[in-house]
């Protein structure tokens, strides 16, 4: 159960059927006391008072957890928070060594899908950015669906202009929906952004205006550099698509992609963001646990997706119950 | 059980392996019937009378007793199994629909989709600055009908979103390329409006103003196309191409042509398109129900083309064959095995009678082969 979660039952009408229990105690108690005087009366060793109380014990477990099921139990985060992974989609993000490594953009979407899973409470949106940026998903609770946006709808060449990144348009949209829009972003407060930073000519000034209204409007972007010490080669592509052993290349110069971990820095800095490393995906989360994670108020109607089912620990211990019912009674079957 | 069987399409299992719960349960069994005897056995001899003569002997009451526990044991795997039933209805508030129309929305954002409705467009290249629309003379009594193309077709297309509500649908931008702008989703209370919110047009400053150009039906369609593809989609999508350009939809024969033959319905709304390309269209695809070409010349015109494409896709031809719905039903079959278990464990219980010549000792007992057996 997530920290904070509260539970519930959908169904609590279900608690109705615990009134079978006593009588089921009771023929169990019945048949216990027969036994032991039909033993007394061969003189055989009877079962002890424990026995009794072990399998009432076990049968009371066993029925009070299938009910329990049957009220339909769930958790529901009493905490949430709104966060929008910005995610690079340029050329460079299919820069890898060999065509048999994950490319950056592969290495971006491990890191989306980690945040994701450990952070179960959160709203999630993705923008995918080159030139353009794009929120190619809503504002979601929804996980399968951004799954399947991440695995499917996210790709290099989003649009056809992905030979640059545009990481200052990218923001200054963010921003400019955070503005326009805050029945939809007006909570988001933390941008996930995952990108090698790979950004041509003077950053400082470029970026600079983009940073101003992202302070303005109160988002911290968290920068994630994605890919690796030294340069990285893109690996050229057949027209079908497929990774060949040919290198990209402009201008007759192979094209290599360093990770600008110093732009990324300082995009982050300049929010009151903080940068981290691809491999950092456990700091990431609990830096947002503890910093973008806001309390629900009570009273406030949550979303569906926001319930998780929570049958599994009943499911648990009605099966050693059921088990232990199981030990004892078929160990004297005959 | 009729009635069952048309409510109920199909039962699956979210996680099979789940029934491997059982196994521990049934080996304990098996264990149990290969060695008989064990606590609370008494042996008597002479009992072998009651043996023989009972009407009911001890060896089916043990398998019988095997077949209860067991039956119990393959109910706690199929708990574990997560049951889940596919009907064509809601069985129980909380059901999911799984099975959606899909709708994948291709809005063009061209150059030439920011002049009015009515008003003939002029072409002009990528970096020209665009001459003044010409006024075609339509529409010149209602002023209020002259917004520009691209808000008209983007305020029609937010209708038709919101009539499908519940629906997946998709929205792809295009201009010279496509975009991807929103992948399928059922979450459309939005209607798509963080993307549509930003616009083009003269003195626009937005990033897809910047992208505004020429247009690529083609690609858009293909694009259209691999999205449903991804999806598995196959037999009940439907695109919806909005678009104001002429010579391009004219050439979009292969593209559409893939985009059927995958089962996909392609409706064109072609804004301003000359009658005679929408006739040509029309006869070529003449033949084929999942093909409609609509000309618009005005707002009330491009709404009443997105209602009819609404209606065509509300006809039973093309309603999805069934809607699909899972239901988790792991809470109802637990209260099912509840009862089912308290039941067994009330049949399986000792059950003396008490025998008045007895003189209220123990008679009756069941009688064992080689002893007496208390279970």
């Amino acid at each position: 159960m997530p920290k904070g979660a509260a539970m519930g039952f959908a169904f609590p009408e279900a608690f109705v059927l615990i009134v079978v229990l006593p009588p089921v105690i009771w023929v169990l108690w019945r048949g216990e006391r027969r036994a032991r005087s039909a033993l007394r009366a061969f003189h055989a060793p009877a079962p002890g008072r424990w026995h009794f109380i072990c399998r009432a014990a076990l049968a009371a477990l066993f029925i009070a957890s299938l009910v329990a099921i049957g009220a339909r139990p769930y958790t529901e985060t009493r905490s949430t928070g709104d966060f929008l992974f910005l995610v690079d989609v340029s050329r460079s993000m299919n820069a890898r060594y060999s065509c048999g490594e994950p490319t950056f953009l592969d290495r971006s979407k491990k890191v989306m899908r980690d945040v994701i899973a450990k952070v179960p409470e959160g709203k999630f949106g993705i923008v995918a950015f080159d030139r353009l940026a794009i929120p190619i998903t809503q504002m979601t609770y929804d996980r399968a669906y951004l799954e399947e946006v991440i695995e499917h709808g996210l790709f290099v060449g989003l649009s056809y202009q992905s030979t640059a990144t545009k990481i200052g348009n990218a923001l200054s949209v963010v921003a400019g929906k955070k503005n326009r829009l805050p029945e939809i972003y007006g909570n988001v407060s933390q941008v996930i952004l995952l990108s090698d930073g790979h950004v041509g000519g003077s950053y400082q000034r470029r970026l600079q205006g983009a940073l101003e209204e992202l302070r303005k409007t109160g988002i911290m972007v968290l920068s994630v550099g994605i890919g690796n010490p030294g340069e990285t080669p893109i690996p050229a592509r057949a027209p079908g698509g497929a990774c060949t052993r040919e290198l990209a290349s402009a201008e007759g110069k192979t094209v290599l992609i360093p990770l600008r971990d110093d732009i990324l820095t300082f995009i982050a800095a300049g929010t009151r963001g903080k940068y981290f490393g691809e491999g950092a995906t456990g700091a990431l989360v609990k830096f947002l646990r503890e910093t973008g994670l806001r309390k629900i108020s009570p009273g406030v109607v949550l979303d569906k997706k926001q319930r998780a089912d929570a049958s599994f620990w009943f499911l648990v211990f009605g099966t050693i119950a059921a088990f232990g019912l199981f030990m004892a009674n078929t160990l004297r079957m005959g | 059980m009729n009635v069952i069987g048309d409510i109920i399409d199909s039962v699956s299992f979210t996680a099979p392996a789940g029934f491997l719960v059982s196994l521990p349960f049934l080996a304990l069994i098996g264990w149990q019937l290969a060695n008989r005897g064990g606590r609370g056995t008494v042996a008597l001899t002479g009992l072998e009378y009651l043996s023989a003569h009972s009407w009911f002997s001890a060896a089916p009451r043990r398998w019988l007793r095997a077949g209860l526990w067991g039956l119990l044991a393959a109910a706690i795997g199929v708990l574990w199994a997560g049951p889940v039933v596919h009907s064509d209805r809601p069985l129980f508030a909380g059901a999911n629909q799984t099975v959606h129309k899909n709708f994948v929305l291709l809005l063009d954002i061209s150059r030439s989709m920011t002049v009015p409705l009515g008003q003939e467009k002029n072409v002009s290249l990528p970096g020209q600055p665009a001459p003044p629309p010409t006024d075609g003379g339509k529409d010149k009594k209602d002023k209020k009908e002259k917004v520009p193309r691209y808000q008209a077709a983007r305020e029609a297309l937010m209708d038709f979103v919101a009539r499908f509500d519940g629906e997946r649908i998709g929205l792809i931008l295009f201009s010279t390329e496509p975009i991807l702008a929103r992948w399928p989703t059922v979450e459309t209370e939005n209607r798509f409006w963080e993307v549509l919110e930003e616009d083009i047009g003269q003195g626009v400053d937005s990033q897809i103003q910047a992208f505004s150009s020429l247009t690529n039906t083609n690609k858009a369609l293909a694009l259209a196309r691999d999205v449903f593809a991804s999806q598995d989609v196959v037999g009940d999508g439907a695109v919806i191409l909005i678009t104001d350009a002429e010579d391009d939809v004219r050439n979009i024969g292969v593209a559409a042509r893939n985009l059927r033959k995958d089962g996909i319905r392609l409706y064109i709304i072609g804004v301003g398109i000359s009658q005679k390309i929408a006739d040509g269209l029309s006869r070529d695809f003449a033949a084929d129900p999942g093909f409609r070409i609509f000309r618009v010349d005005s707002e009330s015109e491009m709404r009443e083309a997105y209602r009819l494409v609404g209606e065509v896709e509300e006809l039973p031809r093309f309603r999805l064959n069934r809607k699909e719905f899972t239901t988790d039903i792991r809470w109802i079959l637990a209260l099912a095995v509840m009862v089912l278990a308290g039941a067994i464990l009330c049949i399986l219980n000792v059950a003396f009678h008490q025998s008045p010549a007895a003189g209220g000792s123990v008679a009756n007992a069941e009688g064992g082969r080689h002893g007496l057996r208390i279970s």
